[in-house]
């Protein structure tokens, strides 16, 4: 086949079928657009989560009673700094710390500003911070979703926080944190440690949970066993598990949807066969023409099968910049609640962009075989149209 | 060149509607010559044209040209066959109306896997023996309709056949034009086509260089 | 079935099961012409049969580009699911999670192979004035579609069974981590390499000699020194770690890609070297250029593999 002229004979013949195409076309794109749209926001959300899982210690040790977590004793943390393996062990304060109607909290992290082995998350946080002023008097650093909803109740400044005393505890906003970390931090509360601890009501000696660092992979196994041993009430959480837990999590919603979309693309698939299908006389008359002056049933299906083909391909480029565009520049209004939810504080996250070879090689899959597979037929069946009308 | 032996045409085998378009038909054509199909509709001119240029493939019999069975080929092997040796100028013309005159007249080209430079070349050639070069890039539905025709003849032309089957010709033709065909028709013989005519005309029968009249009645040769 | 909501998994198999619809509609229109078929009549039936075997083309074509496609994919899928089976670091954790996983790639490369050699008969039928070869070529894509079921079949069963909770073994462990890696019939590495490369000169030879048989029988054999190979000394060179003998881990994103190429030459030159023996029992016949492709695509599978050790031995002064 001579490529030029094929080529222009094919966008003539785009072109003038354009009604025909134009349906498809708009459904098509549109189509892709959700499905890039929700593979790019969980996919993004997946490298954020992943990129501070990363950050996160190997290991948490918490004290099981009655199968809830309590307040463990802080010289565990002594006990396990001493097992072969374990780099470091840090009690860790935190908690949740219900606000007015008890269905939002803020999570408030108690910070020990003078330890040496600061969680590598919040070292580069604390990197400018002067810790000497802000030790000055009860401070907090707040989450962005926090800073709102303070906003919106008056609080501009400083909040009150009600101890389990009874006690009220006036804590100035020293700082905001950064939009960037508003996945995860869009509802944490920063404080010293020791202030936390009257907030949170936890005993001088005791911790919510204790982080260990294991640097040798090939050790964790071992000491995880050694850990569980040690004392028979604690659980044992790895970075691991957490991971596991997220991606099953992601796979679930994604899966979900992916199972869902499967009906609009079933409705699609008959909507392209059916379109394809109709074969007006003109139609018949133009293959028919075609293969009159020498074009072989194999010619035509050529033609047909790239005319198909070109729309669905078009489509798909649009529909993907456009998902790109809803996802990475418009942060994706409405869609984005599904993922980020509901629950809790307001979050205004913003997606980081990331595309992989695989992500886009998946939506292609997932549009492009259906796609041929709706029109083939068609396309078969309009090829081999006898020429012979017209001959009258 | 061309040996057509007890051909028969049925269509809707073994249904109700069945029917004989063409009946035991034995003829010999030779290289160069100018044949008159003659006959009223439907007595199976566009049958044996059909068949000839392998659109169709018969009941029974053989087809023969240039010593090579064409009735039993493959799909597409006829077409290749037709695609290179067959020229068809039909009654409506059946030209692309959005396509220009160069563009139509290329279509024949396209599978034949020409490049784009051979096929301008030979495209302009056309053009000129048809004499419509002037309209080269001009749409089909702003063309008259002598000009129209010679487009289609010029499209027959385009991969030098060395039979050119024309259905009806002259039948959406004013008397101007139709004997302006007749003159092209000449020429064409020059070049040493096999051109087969099916018409009922009368300004055919004064035709000089016609080399035979063959007439055809209800499937029938006479 | 949780794990059938994994992204890649749920492309992945959609996509097959409308493949394998499509080759329904295929394998029917198969039996049709198997059934009915018969060249000398001029009834409507036969040309309609005669066109309905453009529809069977066209659809076993798609389905093997969409194959070649897949295969990869399939290897993406597997390699996502390694971060949710726990203990798996890549692929090969995955695929030995159970005793289907090796069986079903193995059969997916065989349906690539025959599929190929079914569209190479097809040509030559084409090609031809009178179908010869159209009621083996049917017979052929009959056993196929069988091939496909089983395959299909196979894959809901493997992925339904690999467990989400208990670990699986990790590519170190399954392909020996410990430096004296296991080489079957007790071999060295040098050995190895010996056969290897002397097997591919036969490869060459017999190619230009145009013995079938033996070219057949030849490339079988490189095909398992070839894998032994890469597997143990050419892989460690991609990965620049003695230890480290996984045929899956150059799949990955972190080694370009290669692994594809590597693997992808290798299938066309065992292909292509032993598709004439096939084509002679099928339909007697047997085509030259096969034989080129062979001895192209087996230089350029001899040559990726060997660029590796080279190139590090240039960079460093020494082998691992």
């Amino acid at each position: 086949m001579s490529r030029v002229a094929f080529i222009n004979f094919l966008s003539l013949l785009i072109y003038k079928h354009r009604s025909k195409h134009i349906a498809i076309f708009c459904i098509s794109t549109l189509l892709i657009t959700l499905l890039s749209s929700v593979l790019f926001i969980s996919s993004s959300i997946k490298y954020d989560v992943f990129k501070t899982l990363n950050a996160q210690p190997d290991f948490i040790v918490q004290k099981i009673r009655g199968g809830r977590s309590v307040d463990i004793d802080n010289n565990l943390a002594d006990k396990f700094r001493k097992i072969r393996g374990i780099s470091d062990a840090q009690p860790r304060v935190f908690g949740r710390y219900f606000i007015a109607n008890q269905m939002e909290y803020f999570t408030i992290v108690g910070v020990d500003f003078f330890e040496e082995e600061l969680e590598s998350e919040f070292k580069e946080l604390f990197k400018n911070l002067d810790i000497k002023r802000f030790l000055q008097e009860d401070s907090m650093i707040v989450g962005d979703g926090v800073k709102n909803f303070l906003k919106e109740n008056h609080y501009n400044n400083y909040f009150n926080f009600k101890t389990p005393l009874g006690e009220n505890k006036k804590v100035t906003i020293f700082q905001t944190l950064p939009k960037e970390s508003n996945l995860i931090g869009n509802d944490i509360i920063i404080m010293d440690v020791e202030l936390a601890r009257e907030i949170l009501g936890v005993e001088k000696n005791r911790a919510t949970d204790i982080i260990l660092n294991v640097p040798n992979d090939a050790e964790k196994d071992n000491i995880k066993f050694k850990l569980l041993s040690l004392n028979y009430d604690t659980r044992v959480i790895t970075k691991e598990d957490i991971k596991n837990s997220y991606e099953h999590l992601f796979n679930y919603k994604g899966g979900l949807f992916l199972l869902l979309f499967i009906i609009s693309l079933l409705t699609f698939m008959l909507i392209l066969y059916q379109r394809y299908s109709m074969i007006n006389s003109n139609d018949k008359r133009e293959i028919g023409v075609l293969r009159a002056v020498g074009w072989s049933i194999k010619d035509v299906l050529k033609l047909k099968v790239l005319e198909s083909l070109t729309i669905g391909l078009w489509a798909f480029v649009l529909g993907v910049v456009l998902g790109y565009i809803f996802v990475f520049v418009l942060d994706a209004p409405l869609l984005r609640n599904i993922f980020i939810g509901f629950n809790n504080l307001q979050n205004s996250v913003s997606f980081t962009p990331v595309i992989d070879f695989g992500l886009l090689f998946s939506l292609f899959l997932f549009f492009i075989v259906p796609f041929v597979a709706s029109i083939l037929i068609p396309v078969w069946k309009i090829a081999i149209i006898d020429p012979i009308e017209v001959m009258k | 060149m061309i040996k057509i032996k007890n051909l028969n045409l049925i269509f809707n085998q073994e249904t109700k509607k069945e029917f004989s378009a063409l009946k035991n038909i034995n003829l010999k054509i030779s290289k160069n010559e100018l044949i008159i199909l003659k006959g009223v509709s439907g007595s199976g001119k566009s049958s044996l044209l059909s068949l000839i240029s392998a659109l169709l493939k018969p009941t029974s019999g053989e087809i023969i040209i240039d010593n090579r069975a064409i009735s039993k080929l493959p799909e597409h092997h006829s077409s290749k066959f037709r695609a290179k040796n067959i020229g068809f100028v039909f009654q409506s013309f059946n030209l692309f109306d959005q396509l220009s005159v160069a563009e139509n007249i290329s279509l024949p080209l396209i599978p034949l896997g020409h490049n784009q430079a051979k096929i301008d070349k030979r495209v302009k050639e056309v053009m000129k023996l048809a004499n419509i070069s002037h309209k080269a890039s001009q749409n089909i539905k702003d063309l008259s309709g002598g000009e129209k025709q010679r487009c289609a003849i010029a499209r027959a032309l385009a991969n030098d056949p060395k039979i050119i089957l024309c259905d009806e010709p002259t039948a959406n033709l004013d008397r101007k034009n139709s004997l302006l065909f007749i003159k092209l028709l000449k020429e064409l013989k020059n070049l040493q086509k096999t051109i087969i005519i099916a018409t009922h005309d009368p300004l055919f029968d004064e035709v000089l260089f016609v080399d035979k009249v063959i007439n055809i009645e209800d499937g029938e040769l006479l | 079935m949780e794990i059938f909501l994994s992204n890649q998994l749920f492309i992945y198999l959609f996509s097959e099961g409308i493949l394998f619809v499509l080759n329904i509609v295929a394998l029917l229109g198969s039996l049709s012409i198997l059934k009915s078929w018969d060249f000398n009549s001029t009834k409507p039936k036969q040309y309609k049969l005669e066109k309905r075997t453009y529809l069977i083309v066209l659809i076993i074509l798609f389905s093997l580009i969409f194959k070649i496609f897949l295969l990869p994919y399939f290897a993406y899928t597997i390699d996502s699911l390694s971060s949710i089976v726990p203990g798996a670091m890549c692929g090969a954790g995955v695929i030995s999670a159970n005793e289907y996983g090796n069986i079903l790639l193995f059969l997916k490369i065989i349906i690539l192979f025959f599929i190929g050699i079914w569209l190479i008969i097809n040509k030559m039928d084409q090609d031809a004035y009178n179908y010869p070869f159209i009621k083996t070529k049917f017979w052929f894509f009959s056993i196929i579609f069988v091939l496909l079921t089983f395959e299909f079949v196979l894959e809901l069963i493997y992925f339904s069974n690999i467990s989400l909770l208990t670990s699986v073994k990790c590519c170190s462990v399954i392909f020996g981590v410990t430096g004296d890696a296991k080489i079957p019939f007790g071999l060295s590495t040098v050995m190895l390499l010996v056969i290897f490369y002397l097997l591919y000169i036969l490869n060459i030879v017999l190619s230009f000699q145009k013995n079938s048989l033996l070219l057949f029988a030849s490339s079988l054999l490189f095909l398992y020194f070839a894998y032994l190979g890469v597997e143990n000394f050419f892989g460690t060179y991609i990965y620049e770690l003695p230890t480290h003998k996984c045929p899956f881990c150059m799949l990955q994103k972190e080694y370009f890609y290669i692994g594809y190429f590597l693997w992808g030459t290798l299938f066309l030159a065992i292909f292509f070297g032993v598709s004439n023996f096939v084509l002679k029992l099928l339909i007697k016949v047997e085509l030259e250029v096969l034989y080129k492709y062979s001895r192209i695509f087996n230089t350029i599978f001899v040559i990726l593999s060997s660029a590796y050790p080279l190139a590090y031995y240039i960079k460093n002064g020494v082998w691992l």
